[in-house]
């Protein structure tokens, strides 16, 4: 569902966003002019097959990379206009993220992980926040444990406690159940919810999941780099 | 099928650059090695052929008697050519005035004289000299120009050496073999050895040196040795070293130097293999693995890494080979061309360092490279399907045997001595151990100061924390780089000074003899006009004839078991008021100027040897009087200064006041003076000078060469130390990458994450200085101790460069190795980076 672009409510706004990429000498369009708004508190599924442009688009959007033509708004500054270090504040103070394949840092424990964007800003109260999400998430007896001795479903979960404790006023998740079997994934993406209810974060959340994108209050289907419902 | 795709893996690693930094350690090992011995061999060569000027030969045999005709012939069996030399004291008489005559030491040569070296002649009298490879013929008689004066003859003229008639043909004012001897008194005179027959000089009883002097190749002379040995009593066996004291010390010392250089350059590559190898691998286990899942066998992989190893060994090898040898002939070009261009022919490069750098390529792979690549065989097809599945892994033991045994093995055939090299291994194992320590120590400190400090430091100190076991390696690595480095240098820096503080630029090159008491004057007032320092002291011959009114052989008789100087020989004595340079009065006191007591100064080594005592009395007889004095005190000197005449009994001035004296003088006569000095001996021509200059100008040419081969291997060493520092970053980059574009994706700045960046890496490398430095001072003092005998003394500059050295580098390679990290955009972190 799309949003005229003018939306005040909108935490997260973008118009026209088109990406092309040099391959071979040749310009290949990967994503074609795509409107998209999204109101704050709100949970906004992005479907479509594998390749067609999802990781791209949530790519813009959380100003990770800049689009060929077009604009995006984050929290009312346009990002897509800011150079590098102003997106990487941006980010610093109202983005988070779930990545399909975890990456925790391999030599931290889990609550050094879940610690770390706090000390990335220099804050210094980051541990009981820490220990919070962990309980959250049902990891109050892994504080110690480093992200080879835990399993998939457990690693992700250390992620989404990460994501949350630095409480970002958006998400992003890039198919955060596609590395884990169903029934992991299906707590996965009940904790995902609950948590994004209980802090009234917004949500972008990329999957090819449709009962996952059905969770969401409105979906985005892109095909071929271009929306299409 | 299977070597099929292994091929396909190989080419794509090659394309990706994936092989290239293993391929670039491999390369420079091999190149930092062979261009090290390369150039060791080929100086080391050419230094000791230099200083076999001071031997006239390569070796030599030495003896009061004839040498034996067996010996020359096993010499020459072996390809080595000879030539003898016979010397003798003998009275040369001008034919046409028989009167005139002078005893010379004579020198009877063989028609292939010199072996080594030039002999320096002169066209006239005190004339200017020139270098020449001539020598008398048959019937003729070179001689010194000072008995051309006291015997009154010219070029064309005979003189008589015994019963032989020769004609004075040319005038030798120096050859090679002559040694150092300032004090070698007699004029020379050089003949042919065809001609000692007619001169009835060799007599039974006469005192003759006989030398055997030999050339041919170092090989070849241990087999002449060995073959020798046995009937060698009697005769002495002398090479380059025995020749000249400094130049033996110089020569050992630089090759201490070479060979800890050259292990230290070998145990770097070592190191930046193993790095490297080490990475090769962790970044192939999905490799691997997709192959097994594929179907392929163990044996499969295992042919494919072997025949990869072999691969980049080959390619490696060649590369370094090559540049190694670019290097040295650039090099040698340079020492000749630009730098030392007077000096003799630099001997061919051998086939041998060629040998040392190939071997040393695959000892390095194999051992280093090995194992990691033995673990990628291990690896479980599971770790496709889940990527932190832990390899069950070549146990530690394995790659720690392997490593070891191959650095061992190289070590070993590289030093050639066992000794040396587990020396070297236990310390580098204990460094490690020590280190290793320290760094934990060092981390954990600095992950308590990370919680108070600002958020560039904080993030660095928690990224030292982050990667605590690497970290911890790669602080062993550095400071182990960094100690070598300090280690080499400071080593150098103490032989080079200490070579320079032998022969300093005004060091004597003339001795003044035979200086009359009327002459003095116009000696000192020459000395004080024309020449650099000088040491001018009258001499008295004299000996000791009673201790206590015990006659001295009766005494000395009592003291049989006694070695050294006779107490009972002819000495040189001299006066002073005051105690002469460089001497220290031990024990006793030093008479007040102008004491009319009959005193004497006794040097300290002598007294004891000799059992004497303060206040005892020494009968002397000087010049045909007979004088009792007392021991006043006891000196201490030292005798190998040569810029200054050196005594073992100085009496107060009044002990002469009735004795006619003679002076001498040591002086340095800057070349520009050199026709005032000839002035002064035309002046006065009773006086004799001995010209030193060229025999100082060859020590210190070959001291020059030694430290510029030192010199540069000094920096082919930190070349390889910095390959490593590289390696080791390289290694640690792409746990890196992954970790910065996730701090990025979490609002890390680029500017915050390279600050913290450097500052890590400068923290890693202060904690290197540091652990490097205590380190360094360790090794030094005792290498210096047992190695290369210095005195050891703690250094303050090697604080200071530890700490440049480990902060500067160690923060600017990280820095510019991980800048193109942080310009990656954070996008690739929703590619699976790394
Ligand atoms: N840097 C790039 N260069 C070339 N093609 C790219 C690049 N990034 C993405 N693509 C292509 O763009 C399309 C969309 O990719 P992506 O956004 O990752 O799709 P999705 O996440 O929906 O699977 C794919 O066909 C992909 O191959
Ligand atoms: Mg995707």
């Amino acid at each position: 569902m799309t949003t005229t672009a003018n939306d005040n409510d909108a935490i997260l706004r973008a118009e026209d966003l088109t990406k092309e990429v040099e391959f071979e000498g040749a310009s290949l369009t990967i994503l074609r002019d795509v409107d998209i708004s999204i109101a704050r508190g709100e949970a906004v599924a992005i479907v479509g097959e594998s390749g067609s442009g999802k990781t791209t688009l949530l790519g813009l959007l959380a100003g990770l990379d800049v689009p060929t033509r077009g604009r995006v708004w984050l929290d009312g500054d346009e990002i897509s206009a800011f150079n590098e270090d102003e997106r990487a504040q941006v980010r610093a103070r109202a983005v988070g993220f779930v990545f399909q394949t975890f990456q925790l840092i391999d030599s931290l424990t889990a609550l050094e992980n879940v610690m770390l964007p706090a000390e990335l800003r220099g804050e210094r109260t980051a541990r009981e926040d820490a220990i919070r999400y962990l309980e959250r998430v049902g990891l109050d007896q892994r504080l110690k444990h480093y992200p080879r001795q835990l399993s998939g479903g457990e690693q992700q979960r250390v992620a989404i406690a990460r994501a949350f404790c630095s409480e970002p006023l958006v998400l992003f998740a890039d198919e955060p159940t596609g590395n884990l079997d169903t029934k992991t994934g299906h707590h996965i993406a009940d904790l995902l919810f609950e948590l994004n209810h209980e802090n009234q974060t917004t949500l972008v959340l990329v999957t090819h999941d449709r009962s996952l994108a059905e969770r969401c209050q409105s979906s985005t289907e892109l095909a071929a780099g271009a929306v299409i419902a | 099928m299977n070597l099929r795709l292994i091929l396909n893996f190989i080419l794509s690693d090659w394309r990706s650059g994936e092989l290239h930094l293993l391929l670039i350690a491999l390369a420079i090992a091999v190149g930092t090695v062979s261009s090290i011995t390369l150039t060791v061999d080929r100086l080391q060569k050419a230094m000791t052929k230099e200083a076999s000027v001071f031997l006239g030969a390569d070796r030599s045999i030495n003896s009061r008697k004839a040498i034996p005709d067996a010996f020359v012939q096993e010499a020459v069996n072996r390809g080595i050519t000879t030539s003898s030399v016979v010397a003798f004291n003998s009275m040369v008489l001008s034919s046409s005035d028989n009167t005139k005559s002078h005893l010379a030491s004579v020198k009877a040569v063989e028609g292939n004289y010199p072996l080594r070296g030039k002999l320096r002649v002169a066209e006239e009298p005190f004339g200017a000299t020139t270098e020449t490879t001539e020598i008398p013929k048959p019937g003729e008689i070179w001689m010194n120009s000072r008995l051309l004066y006291i015997l009154d003859v010219e070029l064309g003229d005979e003189v008589e050496v015994g019963y032989a008639t020769l004609t004075l043909t040319g005038i030798i004012e120096s050859e090679p073999d002559r040694g150092f001897s300032m004090l070698d008194l007699s004029p020379r005179v050089l003949m042919r050895a065809e001609d000692i027959e007619a001169t009835q000089v060799i007599q039974p009883g006469s005192q003759i040196d006989y030398r055997l002097l030999l050339v041919g190749d170092d090989a070849t002379f241990r087999g002449l040795y060995q073959a020798l040995e046995a009937d060698l009593e009697g005769y002495r066996w002398r090479n380059v070293k025995d020749s000249d004291a400094r130049i033996g010390r110089a020569l050992e010392r630089a090759e201490s130097f070479f060979l800890i250089g050259g292990s230290m350059a070998v145990l770097l590559a070592g190191v930046a293999i193993a790095l490297s190898a080490n990475r090769y691998a962790r970044r192939h286990f999905d490799h691997v693995g997709i192959l097994k899942t594929l179907g392929a066998r163990p044996r499969a992989v295992l042919w494919g890494c072997l025949g990869l190893l072999i691969l980049i060994g080959v390619i490696g090898i060649a590369v370094g080979l090559f540049a190694g040898a670019t290097i040295h002939f650039g090099l040698v070009w340079y020492l000749t061309e630009r730098v030392l261009t007077n000096v003799a022919e630099i001997p061919p490069a051998s086939i041998a360092p060629i040998l040392t750098g190939i071997v040393t390529g695959f000892i390095c792979l194999f051992a280093f490279a090995l194992p990691p690549f033995l673990d990628l065989i291990s690896v479980s097809p599971l770790h496709v399907i889940r990527r932190d599945f832990r390899r069950a892994g070549v146990s530690s033991l394995i790659t720690y045997t392997c490593a070891i045994t191959g650095i061992l093995g190289l070590l070993i055939w590289y030093s050639g001595s066992w000794s040396f090299t587990l020396w070297l291994l236990l310390g580098i194992v204990a460094v490690t151990l020590i280190f290793g320590t320290a760094a934990i120590v060092l981390l954990r400190g600095g992950r308590l100061l990370g919680m108070q400090a600002g958020s560039v430091w904080r993030l660095a100190l928690s990224g030292l924390q982050r990667r605590n076991v690497e970290n911890t390696g790669q602080i062993i690595v550095f400071s182990l780089v960094i100690m070598l480095l300090m280690i080499l240098y400071l080593v150098r820096t103490s032989l080079v000074e200490e070579w320079q503080e032998q022969l300093p630029a005004d060091t004597p090159n003339h001795v003044l003899f035979n200086i009359s008491a009327a002459q003095r004057d116009d000696v000192e007032q020459f000395i004080e006009k024309y020449a650099t320092e000088g040491d001018l002291a009258a001499f008295y011959d004299g000996r000791v004839v009673a201790l206590n009114g015990t006659p001295v052989r009766e005494y000395q008789r009592s003291r049989s078991n006694v070695a050294g100087p006779r107490l009972s020989s002819g000495r040189q004595l001299t006066w002073s008021d005051e105690v002469p340079a460089n001497n220290e009065v031990v024990d006793g006191e030093w008479w007040s100027p102008g004491t009319e007591e009959l005193l004497v100064s006794v040097e300290r080594d002598y007294a004891l040897t000799w059992g004497l005592n303060i206040d005892d009395i020494l009968s002397f007889r000087i010049q045909g009087q007979v004088l009792d004095v007392r021991i006043a005190n006891l000196r201490a000197l030292e005798w190998n200064e040569n810029a200054q005449f050196n005594f073992f009994f100085v009496f107060p001035p009044r002990v002469f006041a009735d004795i006619p004296s003679s002076y001498r003088a040591m002086i340095y006569v800057p070349d520009e003076h050199r026709a005032e000095l000839s002035q002064l001996i035309a002046r006065n021509p009773t006086m004799t000078v001995i010209d030193v200059d060229s025999i100082i100008k060859q020590v210190q040419s070959v001291i020059d060469r030694v430290t510029m081969a030192v010199e540069w291997i000094l920096i082919l060493v930190l070349t390889s130390g910095a390959l490593v520092l590289l390696a080791s970053i390289q290694a640690s980059r792409d746990s890196r990458i992954k970790e910065h574009a996730l701090l990025r994706s979490m609002g890390g700045t680029k500017k915050l994450i390279l600050g913290s960046l450097t500052a890590e890496f400068l923290l890693l490398g202060l904690m290197a200085g540091l652990v490097a430095i205590v380190g360094a001072e360790l090794s030094l003092y005792l290498i210096e101790k047992e190695l290369l005998e210095f005195e050891y003394a703690t250094r303050p500059e090697i604080w200071v460069a530890g700490f440049l050295l480990g902060g500067g580098i160690v923060a600017s390679v990280g820095y510019l190795s991980t800048r193109k990290l942080v310009r990656l955009p954070p996008v690739t972190i929703l590619r699976d980076a790394g």
